[in-house]
């Protein structure tokens, strides 16, 4: 130790280091112990190591908060595209030879039935299928004309020679269907996916 | 208040739907309406892709004296216009006329999208200014009491 320094200002140098690294504990990396000696001193030498360490600190923890932040908010612009792309698209899935579905999520606008439309027409046609269950769990509110529209749908699919079933209709969309006095003959309801599935995997596979 | 968000592409259809839900919910709209909404932005953003190729949905909240609290959404673009307004609103037909019914399961759209935004909601207007073409849509809160003698 150097003996021209008082005992109380090296004392008062080990309690300003140790609240500084107290504070990085509490994950303040901002303070610094900023001594007056030398690193000459074996005291200044460990002060100025111990500042040059919080910087090195300091700097990787920045680097990886922008990091995290960046992962974050591409996570977010993932999860935000993948509800954009399920309500933009209504794919056509073979759940079993001869059943196809189509699950449709979010809105049943005309553009949208137009085009379930055609797909459904010309996967049913190509494929040979014996049944194409459309699925509208989640979809709430259909306009008159829309739900007429899938029915004509419907009817056309039955002259491909395949069965059409409509699950998850909602008491307000069955409502509608009520209320406009539409026909429903010719097209199979089943209250969930699971139960339409249950019913026509079976059929098919009988 | 109000916002714009502008169509170009399929996407902004989603989020002009987005949007309107949210703007819906807090002005107290119930889910079955503010599903409605998201319908009537869905039919007027994608006319304004499928005729004006690009344009804006503005999206303003209304409090009118009577009827209380409303969103109105304006359509706008500087596409070649609806030449007939009457004409387009009806279920089965386009801007110019009937449209052939033999044609109706392929050609890309059911001509009922007008029709939809008309039984949606409550006020339909259209505005023909060279350059600026708006259809405006208003639905209130409130539902029409019609029971009113
Ligand atoms: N922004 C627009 N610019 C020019 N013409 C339009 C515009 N919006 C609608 N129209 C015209 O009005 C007609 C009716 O529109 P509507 O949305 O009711 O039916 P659609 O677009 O033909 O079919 P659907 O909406 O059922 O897919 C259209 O056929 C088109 O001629
Ligand atoms: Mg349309």
């Amino acid at each position: 130790m150097d003996d021209t320094r008082h005992d109380d200002e090296t004392v008062g140098d080990i309690a300003n280091a140790l609240l500084v690294l107290a504070n990085v504990g509490y994950g303040d990396f901002d303070s610094r112990v900023n001594t007056q000696l030398s690193t000459d001193t074996p005291l200044g030498a460990l002060l100025v190591g111990i500042d040059e360490m919080l910087d090195a600190l300091q700097a990787e923890r920045e680097r990886s908060q922008k990091y995290q932040r960046e992962l974050e908010e591409k996570l977010d612009t993932i999860a935000r595209q993948r509800e954009a792309i399920r309500e933009l698209s209504s794919p056509i899935i073979e759940v079993w030879e001869g059943v196809l579905c189509v699950p449709i999520v979010g809105v049943m606008d005309s553009a949208r039935s137009a085009e379930t439309t055609e797909t459904v027409l010309r996967a049913v046609a190509e494929k040979g299928s014996e049944c194409l269950i459309i699925d509208i769990t989640g979809i709430d509110v259909m306009d008159t004309r829309t739900v007429d529209h899938f029915v004509k749908m419907a009817r056309a699919v039955r002259l491909l020679g395949a069965q059409c079933v409509l699950t998850g209709v909602t008491p307000s969309i069955a409502d509608t269907v009520v209320q406009m006095g539409l026909d429903f003959s010719g097209i199979d309801t089943e209250r969930s996916l699971r139960e339409g599935l249950k019913r026509y995997v079976a059929r098919a596979s009988a | 208040m109000s916002k714009g968000v502008s169509i170009r592409e399929k996407l902004d259809v989603f989020h002009a739907r987005q949007h309107v839900r949210g703007l819906a919910g807090q002005l107290g709209f119930g889910h079955i309406a503010r599903e409605e909404l998201a319908i009537v932005a869905s039919e007027l953003a994608t006319n304004i892709l499928k005729y004006a190729g690009v344009g804006e949905l503005e999206f303003r909240t209304v409090e009118d004296p009577v009827r209380g609290a409303g969103i109105v959404i304006e359509a706008r673009d500087a596409g070649p216009g609806i030449e007939n307004f009457s004409f387009a609103v009806r279920d089965g037909y386009g801007g110019s006329g009937p449209l052939d019914p033999a044609k109706l399961l392929t050609r890309g759209g059911i001509g009922a999208g007008l029709g939809a935004v008309v039984r949606m909601t409550d006020a339909l207007e259209y505005e023909y200014e060279a350059g600026n073409k708006c259809v405006r849509a208003t639905r209130y809160v409130r539902p029409e009491r019609r029971d009113v003698t």
